[in-house]
């Protein structure tokens, strides 16, 4: 993954990973190198794939924990290397709602909760 | 340096883990702490009025006839976030400028009249408790304050009714609907709109499903971890289970309004036309705004962003007519700012006070 930000489906696995750490680290449940080995190896399934995994996360991670270092992303927040991760999720985020397609996918989940309520109002 | 940066990563999600073990340990307390008492002094099925009184009078102050405002509220959440806090009161702070503070609050939908349209909202509640408080007030002047869509519905009122009007504050108001910045509309674009006018109604727990959706890494994720560094500062976790509680607390929304305002402002981005139009009640209405208007909004503002009001300048007829405030805050923060600086509702009753009229 680490040198590759501009290939698209990378780029999205790794964005992937580091929401589902994210929840993680909120759920309590990364407390040490141990819990962080073994979160990042339960992507993998076999022996030779999680070297090459771990390597590559672990250098990812770095790389984007680093622009707290160089200032791109100036923060006050308490924890501020997990909030810079956060902020980070959630640019990428709101980006992808005004120049991709994020804002459709939203709006499709939107109506099917709408399509439930209908079907839930007429049957009452 | 990628070492000690990992260890550090490291340390940070150990600390947050604990912290959070700290917090389960205690039992964090909903708090209740107006600054004010109410009265209703008009109750409707779709709606109430309120009058407020400070709790704490201790000095009388003098009511200037000129200050009589009319809170409107949005229908999104409670309007209780208008007098949340002791010292961090909207209404407390106009209370202490000599101001009389009537509210509109409206009803969860399904406990009054079931086909209800913008325009009710718009102009005949509004109207209703504008002649209600002329005539319990021996005619003052009304001055409007509109909250967020309430500040729409207090434009659209002042636009139709310019004579009733003194004069018009609004706060955290959209006027333009298609800025940049703007995530909502981008989402509402995809909106089925025939689907939503179908619907008899769009529950709480769905709409604060939705505002969670335009930022849901600061909603759902990081505010806890400020709330874990901050779980020892007891005025900070009072206010943090206020806003908790007041977040949460979202009622029930007619779905033909929901849509109706969905197609009018996000989908026509109606101020920007020269006339706003209402079909239901063969209503056009000419854009242009000519009483005393003051603008306030925040510059971190994600869900109405500033560029989305400031719009407004271009409504108002003379530059002498508006004025507008910023404040270093979000869009609730507005409503709940204390401290040195001047608050929104000092600012609106020195406003109110001033020979501009």
């Amino acid at each position: 993954m680490k040198n590759s930000r501009s290939n698209k489906k990378q780029t999205l696995d790794e964005y992937l990973i580091f929401n589902a750490l994210v929840d993680k680290i909120i759920a309590g449940e990364i407390r040490d190198e141990k819990s962080l080995n073994c979160f990042i190896d339960s992507f993998c399934d076999n022996g030779i794939e999680i070297k090459k995994f771990r390597k590559n996360f672990i250098g990812n991670l770095i790389d984007l924990l680093s622009e707290v270092e160089t200032g791109l992303y100036k923060s006050d927040d308490c924890f501020p290397l997990v909030s810079m991760m956060l902020n980070y999720l959630e640019r990428n985020y709101i980006k992808d709602i005004h120049l991709g397609d994020s804002s459709k996918k939203l709006g499709e989940i939107i109506n099917k909760l709408l399509e439930y309520s209908q079907s839930f109002s007429q049957r009452q | 340096m990628s070492d000690v940066l990992l260890k550090s990563f490291l340390t940070e999600c150990k600390e947050i883990a604990g912290g959070f073990e700290r917090l389960n340990s205690k039992h964090l307390k909903s708090h209740k702490d107006s600054f004010c008492t109410r009265d209703v002094v008009k109750d409707e099925p779709d709606y109430c009025l309120y009058l407020y009184q400070s709790a704490y009078s201790r000095k009388k102050k003098h009511l200037n006839k000129n200050k009589t405002v009319l809170i409107i509220y949005s229908l999104i959440n409670r309007a209780t976030i208008v007098d949340l806090q002791r010292n961090k009161s909207l209404v407390g702070d106009l209370l202490d400028t000599g101001c009389k503070v009537f509210l509109l609050d409206w009803k969860e939908f399904g406990s009054g009249t079931n086909n209800l349209s913008l325009s009710d909202y718009s102009f005949q509640f509004i109207d209703e408790c504008v002649d209600f408080i002329k005539y319990a007030t021996n005619n003052s002047d009304v001055n409007l304050i509109g909250l967020c869509q309430g500040g729409v519905f207090s434009l659209l009122y002042a636009l139709k009714n310019k004579n009733k009007v003194r004069s018009l504050a609004l706060m955290s108001t959209p006027i333009d609907f298609k800025t940049e910045k703007d995530t909502m509309s981008k989402i509402l674009e995809h909106i089925n709109l025939d689907l939503l006018y179908s619907v008899p109604y769009v529950s709480g727990s769905m709409l604060n499903s939705f505002f969670s959706m335009l930022a849901p890494y600061s909603v759902l994720q990081k505010k806890y971890l400020t709330l874990i560094a901050k779980q020892d500062d007891p005025e900070f976790v009072e206010k943090f289970m206020l806003m908790e509680n007041w977040r949460m607390d979202s009622p029930r929304v007619s779905g033909p309004v929901l849509a109706e305002f969905i197609h009018i402002f996000y989908h026509s981005n109606a101020f920007y036309n020269e006339f706003i139009e209402f079909k239901s009640i063969k209503l056009k209405l000419d854009t242009k705004i000519d009483v005393p208007v003051l603008n306030l909004y925040g510059a971190k503002d994600r869900l109405v962003p500033p560029d989305a009001s400031t719009a407004l300048s271009g409504m108002v007829v003379k530059r002498s007519l508006y004025d507008e405030v910023s404040f270093d805050c979000g869009h609730i923060g507005m409503y709940t700012m204390g401290g040195k600086e001047k608050t929104p509702g000092q600012v609106i009753g020195l406003w109110l006070g001033e020979e501009l009229f």
